[in-house]
């Protein structure tokens, strides 16, 4: 059903070509002709142009895909959290964990000290919730199991033998 | 600074201890309480500001004040090589009046200033370091009390129905007699503040404050709160929130005990035992032990301090290290210390006719008269084991394990601003077990236990020492080879990964756009910019009224005459 509504009803009037029609917000910091990228580069020649003006070589660069959403020529760079980066390197920012004149992936602010990192951890975050939730349900499995069940208790049992099998020995009647 | 600010201060407080104990003993064996009011105001609007007095909070308030001397005047010296004093004291005084007020409040808007209070001091102290480590630290402690803050402002406004915010007021037969809302809340409240799981994180990672803080916060005051509030709203708890908090607590109680042994900072290993014991005090509530948990809190909150104190003078002495692998053959070096600091540890374990053995043996004595299933009994049983373990374990490696001793240390037990506090607290810690308990049960209840039931505790304590004992003699190292399992305990069952990018990377890769696009843009503009350009304006505007120009006065006259015949007709 949300499929349907996106398809027929949101669909025409944000996206033209999977290109955003309508833009609800623009930034509207302050911005000046320099910051913004070049064109994204078709041939070859414009391509080491703008490996060169980036300060990268031209086998490292890459741009992002011309899908209309566009950073032009600016470099597709790996995501390398601050906290991956080397502490002990004569950084020319080193509280940035930066050099002079380096390029910077589009979301490197996310990626600082004290935000997210993409670290290489030993497990997976799936793993680590999934162990951690799986402890606890083991724990709560055995406690459920012992809680309401005397299973524990029981023994094998025989009926009670009394004398005269078949005769009303009591009958617990309250005494008047 | 004056030189004797410190013991000022201390003196002081110790003073209040005294009149506050004395005040709890009365008031105890009268059975009596004090209520403070103070109204403004009349008719409709009635604002009132109430103090409580009863023998629960005078006795908490002269155990918070007894620490909070001893600590200060042990900061005296620990701190003294530290540049900025002022902000130190001013904060420990500022938790400590916090944390007053917080227990003589019976009014839940009071009682949340008191708690909010506590929550954004303690993180002011855990980063009092400016490391990257206390930041870290520091947002987890104050982030994850924070979702404390939030639930006792939900249960505020649920409490808002009932007619009064004093508790002693409140009628709950009517409107919230099936209601799960209000008890949830106040039970995640206490939750968070005492770090339960899935709320432990923190706790172990506040250790990066300086070793005083810990003494007094970590240890004794702040984690306790969250105890002492579900002590006070204890008539909210029914039956399934209570369910719940016993296997909590004991989920608590076993994973901090397992991650102890596996810890070697001297300091975590403390906080995991902190937490550990926390995890039995919300135990015993969930046992409707009321009484005994708050028996409990109030011996624990005196040696786990003394721990604190304790591992605070072995730290200075072997250099600053906090690794227990350096330490070594320390109780040469440091024997009343030692002494001290072993006196601690057995209060810890529940040896007979210690602190600890009053408190804990009860709560275990009781639990075994329930009718709970026999995985609750085993578990507790376990926890009872590790604690035991942990503890000879911190003892061994700092005082008998001769191999790693450091060949330098300093002359820290010469120092009596460092080991006078140590002295007293032991005294005072080895004193309160008997005296609260003769004091806050009057009337022993009866408990019939089978033999081996009874006998459980003690024996298991006895087995826990010599099967530790043995372990000692054994190269365990093959254990870390077990990989996983290793890691999960010794990462503390990962939940500071889960509570740290876990729980706030959706938020934080999200909030990157509102970043980008209002933080860093239109905000940019309207109240960067226009903030600037605006007011310049406008001045510009006003300056142009200011050239003594008398075109404009008679412009500003011939307004007014105006203005004044609109009146008039």
């Amino acid at each position: 059903m949300a499929a349907l509504i996106k398809k027929a009803l949101i669909n025409p009037v944000l996206r033209n070509n999977g290109i955003h029609r309508l833009q609800f917000v623009r930034l509207a910091a302050y911005w000046n002709k320099d910051w913004k990228p070049g064109p994204y580069p078709k041939t070859d020649a414009e391509r080491i142009a703008a490996a060169k003006k980036y300060g990268l070589l031209p086998q490292d660069y890459e741009p992002y895909p011309d899908d209309g959403l566009g950073y032009g020529d600016y470099p597709k760079l790996p995501i390398v959290s601050a906290d991956m980066k080397d502490s002990l390197y004569n950084w020319d920012y080193p509280e940035m964990k930066r050099d002079f004149g380096e390029p910077m992936n589009t979301q490197y602010d996310v990626f600082t000290e004290e935000r997210l990192s993409n670290a290489r951890t030993r497990f997976s975050a799936k793993f680590t919730l999934a162990s951690f939730l799986g402890v606890l349900g083991g724990f709560l499995t055995l406690h459920l199991l012992c809680e309401y069940n005397d299973w524990y208790l029981r023994h094998p049992w025989t009926p009670p033998q009394y004398p005269n099998q078949g005769k009303t020995h009591y009958t617990f009647e309250p005494v008047d | 600074m004056d030189k004797l600010l410190y013991q000022k201060i201390s003196f002081f407080l110790w003073n209040l201890m005294i009149l506050m104990w004395l005040m709890g003993v009365y008031l105890n064996l009268n059975e009596t309480s004090i209520f403070l009011e103070w109204s403004l105001g009349g008719g409709s609007i009635n604002l009132s500001v109430t103090l409580l007095f009863d023998y629960v909070s005078c006795f908490f308030l002269s155990v918070v004040l007894c620490i909070s001397s001893n600590v200060i005047w042990y900061s005296k010296s620990y701190m003294h090589s530290d540049e900025d004093a002022n902000r130190f004291i001013l904060l420990v005084l500022g938790f400590v009046i916090s944390m007053m007020f917080l227990i003589i409040s019976p009014n839940i808007l009071s009682i949340i200033l008191g708690w909010d209070g506590l929550g954004l001091i303690s993180y002011c102290l855990v980063i009092y370091y400016p490391s990257k480590k206390s930041s870290s630290a520091g947002m987890l402690t104050v982030l994850t009390n924070r979702v404390g803050d939030v639930c006792i402002l939900l249960s505020i406004a649920w409490f808002s129905m009932v007619g009064d915010f004093n508790m002693m007021m409140w009628n709950l037969d009517s409107i919230l007699s099936n209601n799960l809302w209000l008890p949830t809340l106040i039970m995640v409240a206490a939750m968070t503040k005492s770090a339960q799981i899935p709320f432990s994180a923190w706790l172990p990672a506040a250790m990066a404050a300086p070793t005083p803080v810990s003494a007094l916060v970590h240890s004794s005051t702040l984690v306790t709160a969250g105890v002492y509030l579900l002590i006070r709203f204890s008539f909210l708890l029914e039956i399934r929130c209570l369910y719940t908090l016993t296997i909590i607590s004991l989920m608590t109680m076993f994973m901090s005990g397992i991650v102890a042994i596996y810890e070697f900072d001297l300091k975590k290993v403390i906080a995991l035992s902190t937490l550990s014991q926390l995890g039995m005090m919300m135990f015993a509530i969930s046992l409707t032990l009321y009484n005994v948990a708050f028996f409990h809190l109030l011996s624990h909150a005196l040696f786990k301090a003394l721990l604190f104190l304790c591992a605070g003078i072995l730290i200075h002495g072997v250099g600053g290290s906090q690794d227990m692998r350096h330490f070594g053959g320390l109780a040469k070096s440091y024997p009343v210390v030692a002494s001290c600091l072993n006196l601690a540890n057995f209060s810890l374990c529940g040896i007979p006719f210690l602190a600890g053995f009053y408190s804990k043996d009860m709560i275990v004595e009781l639990a075994c008269q329930n009718s709970y299933g026999v995985f609750i009994m085993i578990m507790m049983f376990v926890c009872l084991a590790l604690t035991v373990m942990y503890s000879l374990r911190l003892v061994f490696f700092s005082f008998s394990n001769l191999k790693n001793g450091v060949p330098l240390q300093s002359l820290c037990e010469q120092d009596k601003t460092l080991v006078g506090p140590v002295v007293i607290l032991t005294l005072i810690s080895l004193l309160s077990g008997p005296s609260l308990m003769w004091l806050m049960f009057p009337f022993p209840s009866i408990i019939l236990l089978p033999p081996l039931l009874k006998l459980a505790a003690l024996s298991l304590i006895s087995i826990s020492t010599i099967v530790m004992l043995g372990l000692s003699q054994i190269n365990l190292t093959q254990l870390n080879e077990m990989g996983l399992v290793s890691y999960f305990i010794g990462s503390m069952w990962f939940l500071p990964v889960l509570s740290g990018q876990g729980s706030t990377w959706l938020g934080l890769y999200k909030s990157n756009y509102v970043l980008k696009i209002l933080d860093q843009g239109w905000l940019e503009y309207y109240v960067n910019l226009l903030s600037f350009s605006t007011p310049n304006k406008i001045n510009t505007l006003v300056m142009n009224t200011q050239h003594n120009s008398l075109k404009v006065h008679f412009m500003v006259f011939l307004m007014w005459i105006l203005l004044t015949l609109i009146y008039i007709f």
